[in-house]
């Protein structure tokens, strides 16, 4: 009895593991991002200690995030209006 | 009375059918048509040269040894992406199709991967692999980590193939999960009836039933695996010394870089023709596994 209650946890256990390992990348990225880049050399592990938007600011400045953006909204826009009028 | 029918048949059937039958035409037949002629002619953007050269595009390919050894490594890489990809993925979804709580989430969690672009996939595990790992190994003297896998042939090609599955594992493992959805329960209560084993339940009752999904599967991660391009550009930009350009990225260059644009067609062609083959084969072969439930 006390295996039947134990054994679907244990794999509950090792998926939420696997999925950890699976978004490890992301979750890096993320932390990463707020953090300098001597910060991120010295240590791509350690948690940010201040919250630092400058990567934000300037990657909105140099990609022209508004531009890109509303060219891929156009894009979407227009291709699911297209897929939903003229399905296969 | 009879022709009426039919042209009014054909009437519906060019209202519903039409516009995909024309889409189709211009997108996928004219284009490849198109391509294949060109792989017979001089065709070059530049100087608008287009006449017949007869087979000397093939030749030049023949004679392509770079080619080849890219062919010879995009097939390893293949082979080994399908593998991985597809293992892991039927497990997770195995694992995923009982029914208990918190199941949506980790699907999700497991599909999110597929949802980002290969380039930005690409650069991401760059920074992983040349600066994440190599800082866990020189901390903790993991020899492995400890150079960039991205500056070795050997190394570098386990990245790509590591990247590619994690893209692929989440899209496999839904179309996994529908066919685990298709094994009829009555099937499966008779199996536990009779005392079938867990294992023996996948065995001989999940894996039979879902031939099908696997042949899509594969046959999805097969095409999709040889097609890689931007994961290739953003990972190992085919360094270190153009060992790892796969078979896309060997073409693309050719036909863009060299201006080669004949050559890189007809390598182009030799691809479609390579990638035809073995993915109809592996369908072939594995539909003969189906059975009736």
């Amino acid at each position: 009895m006390t295996n039947r209650v134990f054994l679907p946890s244990l794999k509950k256990i090792l998926l939420y593991v696997l999925l950890f390992v699976f978004l490890t990348p992301f979750l890096l990225i993320i932390m990463n991002s707020f953090k300098s880049t001597q910060q991120f050399v010295e240590n791509p592990l350690s948690l940010p200690t201040s919250i630092q938007m400058a990567n934000y600011v300037s990657a909105f400045d140099n990609m022209n995030f508004l531009d890109g953006f509303l060219n891929s909204l156009m894009i979407t826009v227009g291709s699911v209006v297209l897929i939903l009028f003229f399905p296969r | 009375m009879d022709r009426k029918i039919r042209l009014r048949n054909a009437g519906t059937f060019l209202l519903f059918g039409g516009p995909s039958v024309i889409a189709f035409l211009a997108v996928v037949v004219i284009p490849f048509i198109v391509g294949l002629y060109l792989t017979f002619t001089n065709w070059d953007v530049r100087t608008g040269d287009n006449s017949f050269i007869g087979l000397s595009n093939y030749v030049a390919v023949w004679q392509d040894t770079v080619f080849w050894t890219q062919l010879w490594f995009t097939l390893k890489y293949v082979f080994f992406t399908v593998i991985i990809a597809n293992a892991v993925a039927f497990f997770i979804a195995l694992a995923l199709t009982g029914g208990g709580r918190g199941e949506q989430w980790l699907r999700t969690g497991f599909f999110t991967p597929n949802l980002i672009g290969g380039i930005i996939l690409g650069y991401l595990w760059q920074t992983l692999f040349s600066q994440v790992l190599p800082y866990l190994g020189e901390k903790y003297g993991w020899s492995w980590f400890e150079t960039s896998w991205l500056t070795n042939t050997d190394t570098a090609f386990w990245a790509l193939v590591i990247t590619t599955s994690w893209q692929l594992i989440g899209y496999l493992m839904i179309i996994y999960i529908a066919g685990f959805a298709g094994v009829p329960n009555d099937v499966l209560e008779a199996a536990s009836i009779d005392g079938a084993s867990r294992m023996a339940t996948i065995r001989r009752i999940m894996l039979p039933l879902t031939i099908p999904a696997i042949v899509i599967c594969v046959f999805i991660s097969i095409s999709r695996s040889f097609l890689t391009y931007d994961i290739n550009l953003a990972l190992t930009k085919g360094g270190p010394f153009n060992s790892t350009e796969l078979a896309t990225y060997h073409i693309v260059q050719k036909v863009f870089l060299s201006n080669q644009y004949g050559v890189g067609q007809a390598e182009a062609v030799v691809l479609f023709a390579v990638v035809a083959i073995i993915a109809l084969t592996q369908s072939y072969l594995l539909k003969r596994l189906e059975v009736e439930s």
